[in-house]
């Protein structure tokens, strides 16, 4: 006779869970976006309420100017390394990006060429047009050219590996213009907070929209402009918005009393900022379900 | 437990031609932005307006958008500034003298330097010399320096250096002189300006 055994498991097996061994970037790119807005608010109206002193107001600007760097730190590097696969390269892109913004990218821009020099009396679309190529083809094109060089072929795993370097380098050009110019104008911190805003709000929207031509073409088959497309569309609209904010944003000259129009210029940014990371994680996520999509896809 | 697995056979040895193409595109953009900036830049800066004097008998083309003054002729013909720089403005300026068959420039350039000894803090004449330039006319230059400070005693600004050329060309019945007054920190830089507007300098 055929024993019978039926076996009763103290701790019944649970459903397996999922587990997600890259850091989350969009989550962090978002923390570190709201980090830096906040801060932003809290150092424009600062004056308002607390006089700082004429000796550490060169010292504040500094620290605002490193605030972008130290949440990277702290939302992306840092988890990076507590990650079940890091990204290993994330700290080199950051340093050799920081270098080529250093030694390449202001001295074209500000000693060489002297955009601001000679562009400030120009008309609006020649404006738009300056500043696309001067703030924004110039920087895309060599934050795009450390990616290319360092990480894009082998270490772009899934499209998040391609958000999460192009933050890297975004935070490390915006760092080295950001010291530059707190360094160079010794601006007040309210000043400083408004102008290190902007520039990083630009530098990462413009990286985000290269590193979707950047992940595609590394993981898809889209047309070889895409990658151009991209970082002429981000440089782009990077000329609006420096047009935007210079020519509605600040002080006009006038016979009445006049005043720098910061919470404006603050509202452009931030819409900027809110816009485009929506729509590049809108494109990110529909070009990941694609892909999914045409994987399990028996026809495909 | 189950990790999300790492696709190895997205490890890429070689690039498409699709991705090269790619990347030729993106670095060529690149490119032809700098190329386009620097066209941009030479294009602007050598955008000129006209002055027209013909009592005097001089045309001139300045740089678009410096400030335009007439005088007598006491003090000079026309002069343009750049109101845009910050501190001291960079100033062309051409004036006539009236001269006979003995002056000579290095007698003009010493009246000059007395006067300006006057009136200018800490005046030096650094070196008078043939002109090299490629403007067609027979003339001489001089170069000099002085300190400006704002005229306002209330305004906190800093004493600055300025250099100062004159270009110095004798007719039958007088002395055209053209100068330049920068900063000494951007004399260079406008000296390029003041050639060109030199060139393109008529006297009738």
């Amino acid at each position: 006779m055929e024993s019978q055994f039926k076996s009763q498991l103290i701790a019944p097996p649970t459903q397996e869970e999922e587990v997600y061994p890259y850091r989350r970037a969009w989550a962090s790119i978002l923390s570190e976006s709201a980090l830096i807005t906040v801060a932003t608010l809290v150092f424009m109206f600062l004056p308002v309420f607390v006089a700082i002193p004429a000796a550490l107001a060169q010292w504040v600007a500094i620290a605002i100017a490193l605030l972008p760097f130290i949440a990277w730190c702290a939302f992306s590097w840092i988890p990076e390394s507590r990650a079940q696969a890091p990204r290993n390269r994330m700290l080199p892109v950051f340093i050799l990006t920081a270098l080529v913004a250093n030694a390449i990218g202001y001295p074209l821009v500000y000693r060489v060429l002297q955009v601001e020099l000679w562009s400030s009396q120009q008309e609006l679309v020649n404006k738009v047009v300056i500043y696309t190529l001067a703030f924004g083809i110039v920087p895309e094109s060599l934050k795009y050219l450390v990616l290319r060089y360092t990480v894009w072929l082998n270490q772009f795993r899934t499209r998040y590996d391609a958000i999460a370097y192009s933050a890297a380098t975004a935070i490390a050009y915006a760092t080295v213009l950001n010291l530059r110019y707190v360094f160079d104008s010794t601006p007040p911190p309210d000043i400083a907070a408004l102008r290190i805003f902007g520039t990083t709000t630009l530098q990462v929207t413009g990286s985000l929209i290269v590193a979707y031509g950047l992940a595609e073409i590394r993981l898809s088959k889209p047309s070889p402009l895409l990658v151009p497309g991209m970082v002429t569309l981000a440089s782009l609209i990077t000329g609006i918005v420096f047009t935007l904010r210079g020519n509605i944003a600040n002080t006009r000259l006038g016979l009445s009393v006049s005043y720098p129009r910061t919470i404006f210029n603050y509202a452009i940014t931030v819409m900027v900022l809110g816009g485009i990371a929506l729509a590049m994680i809108f494109l990110f996520q529909t070009a990941e379900k694609q892909s999914i999509e045409a994987e399990t896809d028996p026809n495909a | 437990m189950a990790v999300i697995e790492i696709l190895d056979e997205l490890t890429q040895d070689t690039i498409t031609t699709r991705q090269r193409w790619s990347h030729y595109i993106t670095v060529a953009l690149g490119i032809l932005a700098v190329v386009i900036l620097i066209n941009l830049r030479a294009n602007i800066q050598s955008a000129a307006s006209q002055y027209v004097n013909n009592a005097e008998g001089i045309t001139a083309y300045y740089p678009q958008n410096w400030l335009l003054e007439e005088s007598d002729g006491t003090d000079y013909i026309f002069r343009v500034s750049n109101l845009r720089e910050i501190g001291f403005k960079t100033t062309f300026q051409v004036s006539v003298e009236p001269v006979n068959q003995l002056t000579t420039s290095r007698t003009i350039f010493d009246a000059l330097s007395m006067q300006r000894a006057q009136n200018l803090t800490a005046f030096r004449r650094l070196s008078i010399e043939p002109y090299t330039g490629s403007a067609d006319f027979e003339a001489t230059t001089a170069n000099y320096l002085y300190v400006a400070t704002d005229t306002n005693p209330f305004q906190q600004s800093v004493p600055v250096v300025v250099r100062g050329i004159d270009i110095l060309t004798l007719t039958r019945d007088q002395a055209v002189i053209i100068t330049m007054l920068s900063n000494a920190d951007t004399f260079e830089e406008n000296l390029v300006l003041f050639e060109q507007f030199v060139n393109r300098l008529e006297l009738r």
